[in-house]
């Protein structure tokens, strides 16, 4: 019997043991080999086995209850914790779960060239040419930072209602980093990717190091853009990790400004944008970091509209805040890591096209700014900031000087009000950093977005 | 599975060295003072390094297979860097508290309870108050081919506090962290519902704070501001790297005279408490910044072998990662002015309570602009009102050179021990 074939065996068994009215459980296995540089030295080859899970269990009148765990062991003993732990918490309003169908299926995906199959030396091969390309170009390359990464990652999904869900899916992410440095002058290019490919896809990698590099030199002697309100548009990757921060983590369910008794932010049917903004979060999209068939509660994923024609029409849920708001679960609950309870979370968010081109978005701009990529975007309380990775001035309705990298700050119900013509371009932007809430582990998520323009937004500093 | 390991590497490579490290944690949520939820988790694992042929390799595993993590251990030095450590021996450890049979024994009900406490305290104050509260039961050990067995058990209570009132549109949220091996004490829970009470109070009055340049007080609770950049700096692997501006300054004064820094792992009971670093190294207390001059970095075994000095004791290792030099407890020395002192000292200015999470940082040039989610206005040396989220701008490394006044009382959160420090020059706008 082959090895996930046993487990879930032992995940049956363990289910049928529990005396819990409700219990899930959840494993994974992952395979992952990493490989970074600073300048021309490798820093780390280093290869990893992670192995463990997480029981949850809840009973009538009472809450979760949670164990996890490392390694595949005792999962009896393990259902039994959670379960202790439910009974010991009452509650006086109850947990309900909005019902997942029954099933039992494997998703094997394509794992593109196995990386566990291709020596760690090939690997390192890759790598240090990338690393030596992106240095050799140009003597004003003073540091350079490469870190790639690849993973097979198992996983097993069973619920007592009759979910036993078995996914395998490959994963590839990797960073490169460059800093120039002249007369007293810095400038700093980034560029990271990320896919669900294997080996046999891995010349996917090879335009970033010369990328970063490239832009690190032209930042160099960027002019800083002073503080202030200007027209801007932002290219798909910034606009992207902005609505991410923002529509993105407000939608969920039981994210940012969700307490219990809180009236959303995000309430369905308010206008909280212009007739041209519509956003969705699509877990059932092909190929991307945040596609699964699954959730981490075995709901399907989905195509789910989060803004239509900027009123407020979705969220994403999990099974206990689907049964609240009286929907069906979404598919977006998600655990960082083995270890933790899925919570309400983006997996592929995305900015419908529009109309037109960039061209015609910066050809009605006297002055303005050209936004270029992300580096950081964060939302507190109702204030959102984001970090572009580099920038041009707009003068006279065209692109002029490269700027250095802004952040971009305030409210976010204003930023949305302020968009004013949305392209038809569209494009995914697979990140390699993955998304964080709340000091959470990183998730993998794709964000998609065409170039978009604003009548003014504030730019509160540089970070060249 | 340790021993085995070990033997098995002792015959295949030049040297050896591992961590293992195991943990159950358990942690409440609770909603007014009720648990709201409830869980354990349990975690193992071994990062294991190898030195072969010349090179390191490094693997990690949560799993019990010895053979197969020295396999991929030496398939790693096989691409690996080139290197060679000397692996410390055997020691004599210093003696630290790092665990606390009462933290270790404590009942699911006596984790509540501080929470609950509090909920009792502010009852009456119309306020929303969520806390979460862990205990962490661990281990460290750590062996090497050169005959190192050592370790050590841990155990950290960690509470937080959340506690959140409407004043008109304004959202008043107040934040607390406090970390340790013991139960949180009762004078700690009372401090800060005794400065819960004082900031409502504050609160009732909304005041403008004028755009410019002046004085600032940044409470303990917003010292990381100022100290990342300077942290950054102090790491060695940051110097070997040519990015920090502090370490060609060593022995000279960088900072105002009153501005001393110690990284502590000997203190009693704090998470980041230790003997010995996760390379076998002993620890020990290290002056980082002497009344402004610039007296150690930290480093690692590896770092500190290609700069050609010794490992400070500041290893950290985790499952999967090599390890890398990190602070364990921070303190900044407690300067001598009372309460009021400081508020004299502010005088016409800014007492920042809580920072945005978000906003521009240049960790190694050290300048930062933030928004203020809880700022007090503060004018002839009394606290007027709650002012506006404001931005907060500067440069930490060229700030820490006007200090205008420290604080007498030192508060630890989590691995941090800091009093108030007033600066002059600060940008609000």
């Amino acid at each position: 019997m082959a090895a996930r074939e046993r487990l879930k065996q032992q995940l049956a068994d363990a289910l049928r043991a529990s005396r819990a009215d409700h219990t899930e459980i959840r494993l994974q296995r992952t395979w992952a080999s990493t490989l970074a540089w600073r300048g021309s030295r490798l820093e780390a080859a280093t290869t990893a086995l992670e192995v463990g899970g997480t029981v949850r269990c809840l009973n009538r009148g009472k809450g979760w209850g949670t164990a996890s765990f490392t390694g595949f062991g005792d999962l009896r003993a393990m259902v039994s914790r959670a379960h202790e732990l439910s009974l010991a918490v009452p509650l006086d309003a109850p947990i309900r779960l909005a019902e997942v169908p029954a099933r039992e299926a494997d998703f094997l995906a394509d794992l593109d060239g196995d990386v566990r199959d291709v020596p760690l030396s090939d690997k390192r091969a890759l790598v240090d040419r990338l690393a030596q390309e992106m240095l050799g170009g140009d003597r004003r390359l003073a540091d350079s930072y490469c870190a790639y990464q690849d993973a097979v990652i198992e996983r097993w999904v069973a619920t007592s209602e009759g979910v036993m869900l078995y996914d395998i899916r490959p994963d590839v992410r990797f960073t490169a980093a460059a800093v120039a440095r002249e007369d007293n002058l810095q400038g700093r290019g980034v560029e990271s990717w990320a896919g669900r490919v294997g080996w046999r896809s891995i010349s996917r990698l090879e335009q970033a190091p010369r990328t970063a590099g490239r832009r690190a030199v032209a930042l160099l002697r960027a002019e800083r853009v002073r503080p202030g309100t200007y027209p801007v548009v932002l290219d798909p990757r910034a606009m992207g990790t902005l609505i991410h921060q923002t529509v993105g983590h407000l939608s969920e369910a039981d994210g940012p400004g969700a307490a219990p008794g809180d009236e959303p932010i995000l309430a369905p049917g308010r206008r909280v944008g212009p007739d041209i903004l519509t956003v969705g979060d699509d877990g059932s999209a092909a190929g991307l970091p945040g596609s699964f068939a699954f959730d981490d509660e075995g709901a399907p994923t989905q195509n789910t509209l989060l803004l239509q024609h900027g009123v407020v029409v979705g969220r994403l849920h999990t099974r206990a805040t689907a049964a609240r708001a009286g929907v069906r679960p979404s598919g977006n609950a998600r655990a960082a890591g083995y270890g933790d309870s899925p919570s309400a979370r983006i997996t592929n968010l995305y900015v419908s096209n529009g109309r037109g081109t960039l061209e015609e978005l910066i050809g009605g701009i006297a002055f303005g700014l050209y936004c270029c990529d992300a580096l950081a975007g964060s939302l507190q309380q109702s204030r959102y900031a984001l970090t572009t990775g580099y920038g041009y001035l707009i003068r006279d309705g065209r692109l002029a000087e490269l700027v250095q990298p802004v952040v971009l700050a305030g409210d976010f119900t204003e930023m949305l009000r302020r968009v004013d013509a949305v392209a038809g371009d569209f494009s995914w932007s697979p990140l390699a950093a993955g998304c964080t809430r709340s000091g959470s582990g990183a998730l993998a998520v794709a964000d998609g977005a065409p170039h978009t323009r604003f009548e003014g937004l504030a730019v509160v500093g540089d970070a060249g | 599975m340790i021993g085995i390991l070990l033997e098995e590497a002792r015959r295949r490579t030049t040297g050896a060295d591992l961590t293992y490290k195991s943990d159950e944690t358990t942690t409440l949520e609770l909603r007014g003072g009720r648990v709201s939820s409830a869980r354990v988790a349990l975690s193992h694992g071994v990062s294991l390094r190898v030195q072969a042929g010349g090179r390191i390799g490094i693997a990690g595993a949560t799993d019990d297979d010895a053979q197969g993590l020295l396999s991929r251990a030496l398939a790693s030095a096989a691409a690996g860097e080139a290197g060679q450590l000397a692996l410390p021996g055997p020691s004599v450890w210093p003696a630290v508290g790092t665990h606390v049979a009462r933290a270790a024994t404590a009942t699911v009900s006596d984790l509540a309870a501080p929470a609950q406490l509090l909920r009792d305290r502010l009852g009456t104050e119309r306020l929303r108050v969520a806390a979460s509260v862990s205990r962490s039961l661990g281990s460290v050990q750590v062996a090497n081919s050169a005959g190192l067995g050592a370790a050590y058990d841990v155990t950290t209570v960690t509470l937080r506090l959340e506690a959140t009132r409407m004043h008109g549109d304004r959202r008043l949220t107040l934040l607390a962290r406090r970390a340790g091996a013991d139960l949180p004490p009762l004078a700690d829970l009372e401090r800060w519902v005794a400065q819960v009470r004082q900031r409502l109070a504050w609160a009732e009055r909304q005041v403008d704070v004028p755009s410019r340049v002046q004085r600032v007080g940044f409470l303990p609770s917003t010292m990381e501001i100022l100290l990342e950049p300077v942290q950054q700096a102090l790491v060695g692997r940051a110097a070997l790297h040519g990015a920090s501006p502090l370490a060609r300054r060593r022995g000279t004064r960088v900072y105002s005279p009153e501005f001393s820094l110690v990284d502590d792992p000997l203190v009693d009971g704090r998470p980041g408490s230790r003997p010995f670093d996760d390379e076998g190294t002993p620890c020990r207390p290290l002056p980082l910044i002497e009344r402004g001059v610039v007296e150690n970095l930290i480093y690692d075994l590896e770092t500190a072998t290609r700069v050609g000095t010794t490992a400070t004791g500041h290893a950290r290792r985790t499952t999967f990662g090599k390890a890398q030099a990190a602070f364990s407890n921070l303190v900044l020395s407690p300067g001598t002015a009372s309460w009021a002192g400081i508020l004299e000292a502010i005088g016409d200015g800014l007492l920042v309570e809580q920072l945005a999470s978000a906003g521009s940082m240049n960790l190694a040039g050290g300048a930062f602009s933030r928004v203020a989610l809880v700022a007090w206005r503060v004018e002839g040396g009394e606290v007027t009102g709650l002012a506006p989220e404001v931005t907060i701008a500067g440069n930490a490394h060229e700030l820490l050179g006007r200090i205008v006044a420290i604080g007498e009382e030192q508060v630890w959160i989590g691995s941090r021990a800091a009093p108030t420090v007033v600066l002059d020059g600060v940008t609000v706008y």
